[in-house]
């Protein structure tokens, strides 16, 4: 886009010296700077797409889920579903294009008058610029959208057209919507002024005319006060708001009015139901409006005095930090517990095989590592493959898996597919695929996407709280955000909806569950907080300090409260930025906690809690059952990188921060193999089987709560291949009584 | 003459893009993991490079790797493709000397020394596809034999040698384009520019047998190659500048509506 710089380089003008104008090139700079919002939310639109789509793609794993509007195989009426997500996915993206292009047209326009930066003139070529350009970013978006979806609407027929007719029908409501504004902005007016003048000031329509006609003059009163403090650029010489500003306010509302429908549709018909029918990108675009509109507000205020957006924001941060709901909290409810369950007395649960009574007891513990929503799948699948595989037996030659499990250390993505596995429990039997009420399919359930949610979080709760903590006042708002919404998602059972986990430790009790390790880790001392329903108890006593130095427990930190148990697993859960780090609401907000976060930030394999907990069990204990441990791996370890040519004063002010990285995990790699390894040769009774998802030679890893077809083929093809065998059989060996060596798969 | 010249060029510069282009996206680098000889991020390169039987392996695989068959397929399906790059960026070069030479052999006053450097140019890029079809016949050869021939990579240094002296001495003709404005000023900068540092440092890896000059010099001439084409392409369009040229646009009857709708004014 060209900016004019009269009189000596009229656009358009022959004459334009070829020499360099140094005032010419210092204005396209002032206005690129001007114009940052506007320009880095269509960078973000226009350049989303190609690196999130296609194979490969550097954001992929973190981002192509949005794009994915393809509906369920078993979702009814899918062809209704995907015409609607993409004509909803259409208006939005035209309602951002049209945002960037009204705070682009207003600060060219206004640029010279507020800023000083130079006239700009408002030629044809201009106003084609300011429409062609935003234009770009909604092709690249449905671009985008249609790439993605259409290798996975096989079972949609004619899906490159029902696509294409969603898109159309959402250009076309988007049409409306412009009109809409404009009559907003220029016609609305102008009949409530006529029907005033006429004298329709009695009776309904004209008590309705006047409130309409107050309500407007309110708005623009509202909008004009920026512009009463500094004038320029907001108001013309009569002290009226100008033109260009009020469609900006028009269109705006009318955005508003979206928003609020958005948030009324995915309340009723999309958190509500299994199928998401108002897509995530549209959450995300929303998202990317209201920051569009607001920024730019900000900027167009601020810039006149030179004063930079970022310390306006974090003056703001800062300021609204002062009230207690600027955090984020989980619920947690009083409650009286029982005696606690300790290493012994799990221990004492144990069962030998019925026809090899003469062989000692044999429990299988099981650590699952952490990776989102690959690694919630991965253990989901692997637990319920070995259940599926080792079922109860009439005659008592084996013991069944379900039966044999009696704790699971999980992290992270891991502790959602623990959680998942560990509701299917009835009455101490693991009852997978069950039809009816019943009905328990965890792989199903860990497996499904939550990206919608997380989205809605950070669209509404976060978004508006984040602006205005001070609305924050009731344990309802106080505990909303997309934490929360996460596991909203997560309860997809009618157990889990309801699911305590003082309820879990009562089934520890009374065998009717396994026990359950969700690590989490605290932010302010670094330490592991273990959310169990079992209790480690005091270490022995040599090394009681030390061993117990590194991490909490759930009761001791906040003894009497308790939480839900999809609660217990979003703690544990808490990857970086996709949740966020909450602490416990007890009696008010204002009180000083704990944060908790993911807990893989101190150990991501679910191993160093079931060491500890495996040395308190086994210290001092006279008869020792065999254990089997089953350590559960969603991504490859262990793979050499090699060296680098990277060098130079930027490697060596980055390398402090790659080193800390690279340290968390090759470090807890190394300490957990040595853990196990020191206690395999403390205790030769422990066994270990290792089952590690390996991905397809083009797999990446999803870093978002979705996975895409691909990505759910693999994790089946994976555990049905052949690879996998030894290790099946090592506890398919366990379970008989056999003996049985350590095997990694 | 000289429209006839840059319409050519625009052709042989998309041709050459579109090209080279394919030729790198159709090669999977998966099928490459792991550090290649010489430093290089190309296996092409690092073949046509490569002095030893073992830095054959390193690209190839062992004789019992799975593998070995699909990178050997890969390459000899990249040397089909070479073809199409090979007559385009020859075309595109033998057009900037042209133009060279056609700025130079103006009729009042002739300027011998600009035509003199668009006649190397010519030549330089005659050479360079003479190279590079000898280097692609024996690269064949060492791909099915797994050993590598001494004579590659001498063919291969003077085929870089050649290439890149005649874009440096054909980068030349961007400067030589009357006067221009805004954007199309910015382009010839940047194609006359980007075409001249390729030359130098692409010089310097063929004669010093510098892979990293040689694979940076790559970089540069991608820039140059596009940058260039999209000048030529727009030289009319944009003869008055980007704006003057929307401003155009934008009287045209659909984007004429298009750019007074929705309208506050």
């Amino acid at each position: 886009m060209s900016i004019a710089t009269p009189p000596r380089s009229a656009p358009g003008s022959s004459t334009t010296p070829s020499r360099l104008d140094p005032d010419a090139v210092a204005r396209y700079w002032a206005y690129l700077y001007l114009m940052r919002v506007p320009l880095l939310v269509w960078l973000v639109m226009t350049l989303a797409p190609p690196l999130a789509v296609p194979e490969k793609a550097p954001l992929g794993p973190m981002l192509r889920g949005l794009f994915d509007l393809a509906p369920d195989a078993s979702a009814p009426r899918p062809a209704l579903v995907l015409a609607l997500g993409c004509g909803l996915v259409a208006l939005f993206a035209w309602m951002a294009a049209a945002a960037l292009a009204v705070c682009a047209r207003l600060i060219l326009l206004g640029g010279e008058d507020r800023f000083g930066a130079g006239p700009v003139i408002n030629s044809p070529g201009i106003k084609l610029s300011v429409r062609l350009v935003p234009m770009l970013a909604v092709a690249s978006l449905l671009g985008g959208v249609f790439w993605q979806t259409r290798s996975a609407i096989d079972h949609v027929p004619g899906g490159g057209a029902v696509m294409a007719s969603g898109f159309a029908v959402g250009t076309a409501l988007f049409v409306l919507v412009a009109m809409g504004a404009a009559w907003l902005e220029g016609e609305l007016p102008r009949r409530l002024a006529v029907r005033m003048a006429g004298g329709v000031s009695r009776g309904f329509g004209g008590a309705l005319t006047r409130a309409l006609l107050r309500v407007a003059r309110g708005i623009v009163w509202l909008a004009s006060l920026p512009g009463r403090l500094s004038p320029k650029g907001y108001l013309d010489s009569t002290g009226t708001l100008l033109d260009r500003h009020v469609f900006a306010l028009s269109l705006f509302l009318v955005f508003l009015l979206l928003y609020v429908v958005l948030f009324v549709g995915k309340g009723w018909y999309g958190l509500l139901s299994e199928q998401p029918v108002v897509p995530t990108l549209c959450l995300a675009l929303a998202l990317l409006i209201v920051l569009t509109w607001l920024l730019s507000a900000v900027t167009f205020f601020l810039d006149r005095f030179r004063v930079p957006v970022l310390v306006a924001i974090a003056a703001y941060g800062w300021a609204v930090s002062v009230f207690a709901g600027a955090d984020s909290f989980f619920l947690s409810k009083p409650a009286v517990l029982g005696e606690e369950i300790l290493p012994r007395h799990l221990l004492a649960q144990a069962e030998s095989v019925p026809a090899r009574a003469d062989r000692p007891p044999r429990l299988v513990l099981a650590a699952a590592t952490g990776g989102g929503i690959q690694a919630a799948a991965w253990t989901a699948r692997v637990l319920a493959g070995l259940a599926d595989e080792n079922p109860v037996l009439a005659d008592g030659k084996a013991l069944s898996f379900g039966q044999a499990l009696k704790l699971v250390s999980a992290v992270s993505g891991g502790s959602v597919g623990a959680m998942f596995i560990l509701d299917c429990y009835r009455d101490g039997r693991l009852v997978l695929n069950a039809d009816g009420p019943d009905a328990c399919r965890p792989v199903e359930n860990a497996e499904r996407s939550s990206l919608d949610q997380v989205a809605w979080g950070i669209a509404y709760p976060d978004l508006v709280f984040g602006l205005l903590p001070m609305l924050r006042v009731s344990e309802r708002s106080l505990t909303t955000d997309r934490g929360s919404a996460l596991e909203h998602a997560w309860r997809r059972t009618a157990s889990l909806r309801s699911a305590k986990l003082a309820d879990w430790r009562d089934d520890v009790r009374n065998r009717r569950r396994p026990g359950v390790i969700f690590n989490a880790t605290l932010v302010e001392s670094g330490k592991r907080l273990l959310i169990s329903t079992v209790a480690l108890g005091d270490p022995p006593p040599p090394m009681r300090d030390d061993a117990a130095g590194g991490r909490m427990q759930f009761h001791e930190l906040y003894p009497g409260r308790d939480i839900d148990v999809a609660t217990a697993a979003r703690l544990s859960a808490t990857f970086p930025i996709v949740s966020p780090a909450s602490r416990i609401l007890k009696k008010t907000a204002a009180e000083s906690e704990f944060h908790v976060v993911d807990g893989g930030y101190n150990d991501n394999y679910g191993v160093a809690s079931l060491a500890e907990w495996l040395d308190h069990a086994l210290a001092g204990t006279a008869s020792l059952p065999d254990v089997l441990l089953v350590e559960i791996r969603s991504f490859p370890v262990g793979r050499e990188p090699e060296p680098t040519d990277d060098r130079g004063w930027l490697f060596q002010a980055g390398h402090p921060i790659m080193t800390l990285v690279n340290v968390r995990g090759a470090g807890q790699l190394s300490h957990n193999e040595l853990d196990v390894r020191l206690l395999q040769r403390w205790r030769s009774n422990v066994r270990r089987v290792t089952f590690t998802f390996t991905p397809p030679p083009r797999g990446e890893a999803p870093l978002s709560w979705h996975l895409t077809p691909e990505q759910k083929q693999a994790l089946a093809a994976a555990w049905n291949a052949a690879g996998l065998a030894p290790c099946k059989a090592a506890v398919r060996s366990f379970l008989a009584g056999d003996p049985v060596e350590t095997a990694r798969c | 003459m000289l429209v006839v010249l840059r319409t050519l060029a625009v052709i042989a510069g998309a041709a050459t893009v579109i090209a080279a282009a394919w030729t790198t996206a159709a090669i999977d680098r998966d099928l490459f993991p792991g550090k290649l000889p010489g430093g290089v991020s190309a296996p092409i390169l690092a073949l046509e490079l490569g002095s030893s039987e073992k830095d054959v392996t390193r690209v190839l695989g062992a004789p019992d790797e799975p593998q070995r068959s699909a990178r050997q397929a890969a390459i000899v399906g990249s040397l089909a493709r070479d073809r199409l790059f090979i007559v385009a960026y020859t075309a595109w070069l033998v057009l900037l000397g042209a133009l060279l030479v056609t700025h130079g052999v103006v009729r009042d006053e002739p300027r011998w020394r600009l035509a003199g450097l668009g006649a190397a140019a010519v030549l330089l890029a005659a050479v360079a596809a003479v190279c590079d079809v000898n280097e692609n016949r024996q690269l064949a050869t060492l791909v099915a034999a797994a050993r590598p021939d001494p004579s590659l990579k001498a063919w291969t240094l003077w085929k870089f040698g050649a290439f890149y002296g005649a874009l440096g001495l054909g980068s030349f003709s961007f400067f030589l384009e009357p006067g221009r404005v805004g954007v199309q000023r910015w382009l010839r900068r940047v194609a006359g520019l980007t075409g001249i540092i390729a030359g130098v440092v692409g010089i310097a890896g063929a004669v010093l047998g510098w892979p990293g000059g040689i694979e940076g010099g790559i970089l540069f001439a991608a820039v140059a190659i596009l940058s260039g084409t999209v000048f030529f392409a727009t030289i009319h369009w944009l003869r008055d500048g980007l704006l003057a040229a929307l401003d155009r646009l934008g009287e045209r009857p659909v984007l004429c509506w298009l750019a007074n709708w929705p309208s506050d004014e």
